[in-house]
């Protein structure tokens, strides 16, 4: 017998749910309470959480906390009453989820299928979805399936650590989900991707939910020269899988917002898609600003600028001020620039260097000494 | 008879040789670090711990005296410039472990660059961090490393100006 938590929002579901498990082939443990989720589910080890009735909030707080406590790999299947929201969840690293309302023999029929796709034995059927990556099929290929198919359902994307969702009805895109953007834009950050993973999840039509929002001629050829313009545009630049990091000593100056924008993303190593999917700006600019930042050594492999940084690191302190006493640089860093100003300026106060114990008597006695080793030597 | 302590990091033997002849240091062999001393008078004797660079086995060592260290006087070259070097890690080192203790680093240049530096930081020297400061001296100018004991031993002269317009 397949064992399920059920974690409920709203306590007053208990008796409904109860009665809708009680002939089931499911043994089911309810509990309405966060922490009590998280003990039961570290004590034992079901096949499927359920949240009923989930909010997006909700379900990305127990997706946290789940996660810190390394038990992110119990399969969570948010079910929920409208698609607005199922939107906003499924952006969470959710198994799937299930819409209410739907027929009681529905509703245990894709339970199960779930969880049988879970197992490890399973394999993915051209009747209920396939899995793939990006490599193989890009957003544009998919979508021309879909299209031609005239299927209905929901293709998820797992890429550069971002989630998407594309919701289809009849062959037709519906709307398009990557973080904050929707629609065309999303659509277009997508369709560079050729990396990361899909799903594709058939549904019956009209269970996608939502009227047409997406609405462009040709889209497929649309996207297709879109890609190919960024690739050529993209020449030169590291692979996107590639980690890139901001170089400290030369940040952009006079620089475009965007080039701005993208240094500061980069103060952490990222990989060099990532910046593509999390910016809202155009395909093109994001590239154009990317070539120049690379160009101008401000943007550079993760490896090669934390080994400037190692050097930089390795010369010191006093080496920068003797450096700026000896040496005529042509580039000064930041650190630098603020040993030049400390110099220029007047000297800070000074530390009493000379020990406390040290008397009167004793420091002049030491200068005394000093004086006629001064003079024997000259 | 009170005993000052102080540690004394060079990465070239011949500059510690140069700044202690000044002092008339005397040499004493130990283990496992050698020091050199210099009695001031029957009741005052300074002591020199010396370490030619940083040298595994040395970190102890430095653990044990901060406790009761007068100060720390780093001996180098312009050869820190160019590459990395022990004492220079020294210094940084030291910067962060035993942020209360006074220390200097010498710095030696020819004798051409220390007249080109201005009298003040002949003086005074650049500062390095709340308690350190960074000298130059030449073998060539006798008052250059008596101004380093100096500061070492009895603390940094104040500019006059300086002084007077904090007062």
């Amino acid at each position: 017998m397949k064992e399920l938590l059920i974690y409920l929002e709203n306590p007053a579901d208990r008796d409904e749910l109860e009665d809708l498990f009680r002939a089931s082939s499911w043994k089911v443990d309810l509990v309405d309470d966060e922490e009590q989720c998280l003990q039961k589910c570290q004590a034992h080890l079901y096949d499927a959480v359920l949240i009923w009735r989930a909010t997006p909030e909700r379900v990305a707080a127990l997706c946290k906390r789940l996660t810190r406590r390394q038990l992110d790999y119990l399969p969570l299947i948010p079910v929920v009453a409208n698609e607005v929201l199922a939107r906003d969840i499924l952006g969470q690293p959710v198994v799937d989820l299930l819409i209410l309302p739907m027929p009681r023999f529905e509703f245990f029929h894709l339970l199960d299928q779930l969880v049988a796709e879970l197992s490890p034995l399973a394999t993915a059927t051209e009747d209920t979805g396939w899995y793939g990556r990006l490599a193989e099929y890009t957003i544009v290929d998919l979508l021309q399936m879909m299209e031609r198919m005239g299927r209905s359902g929901r293709i998820r994307i797992s890429a550069l650590g971002t989630e998407a969702i594309l919701l289809f009805e009849k062959g037709t895109v519906q709307n398009v989900q990557l973080g904050p953007f929707e629609g065309l834009v999303a659509l277009e950050k997508l369709a560079f991707l050729e990396e990361g993973h899909f799903q594709v999840k058939y549904l019956s039509p009209g269970q996608t939910g939502g009227g047409a929002i997406l609405q462009k001629e040709n889209l497929a050829a649309y996207l297709k020269e879109k890609r190919a313009t960024w690739q050529a545009q993209y020449t030169g630049l590291p692979e996107p899988m590639a980690e890139l990091l901001a170089n400290p000593f030369h940040p952009p100056k006079g620089a475009s917002g965007l080039e701005a924008e993208i240094y500061r993303f980069f103060q952490k190593p990222a990989p060099l898609g990532e910046v593509l999917l999390r910016l809202p700006d155009p395909m093109d600019q994001m590239i154009a600003a990317l070539q120049r930042l690379m160009r101008n050594g401000q943007l550079g492999p993760r490896r090669q600028v934390e080994q400037l940084i190692a050097e930089e690191e390795k010369k010191g302190a006093l080496s920068r001020v003797v450096g700026a006493l000896f040496r005529r640089k042509e580039y000064r860093s930041p650190f630098q620039q603020q040993v030049d100003r400390e110099l220029r300026s007047e000297p800070p106060e000074l530390p009493k260097a000379a020990p406390v114990s040290l008397d009167a008597s004793d420091r002049a006695a030491i200068q005394g000494f000093l004086k006629e080793a001064e003079n024997e030597t000259s | 008879m009170k005993l000052l302590e102080y540690l004394l990091i060079y990465n070239k033997p011949v500059h510690a040789e140069a700044c202690g002849q000044f002092l008339g240091l005397q040499p004493l062999e130990m283990q496992p670090v050698s020091a050199r001393y210099l009695q001031v008078h029957p009741r005052l004797v300074l002591w020199f711990y010396e370490l030619n660079g940083l040298r595994p086995g040395t970190e102890p060592l430095v653990e044990h005296l901060k406790g009761h260290l007068s100060g720390i006087l780093v001996l180098a070259d312009q050869s820190l410039v160019d590459q990395p070097d022990p004492a220079m890690e020294m210094v940084n080192e030291l910067a962060v472990q035993l942020p209360d203790i006074p220390y200097l680093v010498g710095v030696q240049v020819d004798a051409e660059k220390y007249r080109r530096l201005h009298p003040v930081v002949h003086r005074s020297g650049l500062f390095l961090s709340e308690q350190g400061r960074l000298f130059f001296w030449t073998p060539q100018t006798q008052s250059s490393i008596a101004r380093l004991w100096q500061a070492l031993l009895l603390g940094v002269e104040s500019h006059p100006d300086h002084a007077s317009s904090r007062d």
